[in-house]
């Protein structure tokens, strides 16, 4: 039986210095602790990263100090590794709203900011590809 | 015996409303049709406001901090990558 997934809002995919579109979203990202410091900063939705990571010179720029947060280590398709520091932030979007995510931030500089399955337990999202557009609902 | 009658209740479907950007429209518009023009910045982390880079630096603090002392109060900061469209993105 056919099942039916209905989603609220509908992004296009964005463009990258890199070549190409993407399923990129700009949000802006809130230290829970102090609530004065925010950025906006864009994320790769990347369904296949088990967590998100952002690097870690953005904690910094929010006012929070990145060796605070307990160790972890995320891998890398390659079987590369990074070490990274684990804290949590609030994410909030105009139209999305608000996100608490226990995220890792990196020790070593990373390039793109991914927003992994970790963001996609706390929204639907679905993408079409074909179109070059993705789907979100702000609650799972 | 009364029988009462009640029409089924269809719920209706959600609309789904198209974004063709959220508030970052203008940055978004701007590097797309100028990718040229961060290409002084490569390796750099960099706050742009519009089509002006108000911050830049080694890391995302330093430009945030930048954009900040010119009166920006949430400055949207990224990384700029070399410019390369042969290369596919795959995640990290």
């Amino acid at each position: 039986m056919p099942r039916v997934v209905h989603y609220e809002f509908e992004f296009a995919y964005r463009f990258s210095r890199t070549g190409g579109l993407y399923p990129i979203l700009s949000f802006r990202v809130n230290n829970p602790r102090s609530a004065a410091l925010s950025v906006e900063v864009n994320g790769f939705l990347d369904s296949g990263a088990k967590a998100s990571l952002f690097d870690g010179s953005l904690l910094k720029a929010i006012g929070a100090n990145l060796l605070d947060g307990p160790h972890r280590v995320f891998s890398g398709p390659a079987g590369n590794s990074w070490s990274v520091r684990m804290h949590d932030v609030h994410l909030a979007h105009e139209l999305l709203g608000r996100f608490a995510l226990n995220a890792g931030f990196s020790e070593t500089p990373v390039e793109r900011n991914i927003l992994g399955r970790d963001f996609f337990n706390l929204a639907q999202i679905g993408f079409r590809e074909h179109h070059l557009t993705f789907y979100v609902t702000p609650h799972p | 015996m009364h029988v009462r009658t009640t029409k089924p209740r269809v719920k209706k479907p959600a609309r789904t409303v198209r974004i063709p950007a959220n508030s970052r429209e203008r940055e978004w518009a701007w590097l797309q049709a100028h990718p040229e023009a961060l290409d002084p910045y490569v390796g750099q982390w960099v706050a742009l406001e519009g089509e002006a880079v108000v911050g830049h630096g080694r890391d995302a603090a330093e430009a945030a901090n930048q954009a900040r002392r010119r009166g920006i109060s949430v400055p949207y900061v990224f990384f700029v990558e070399k410019r390369n469209t042969e290369a596919l993105t795959i995640g990290l």
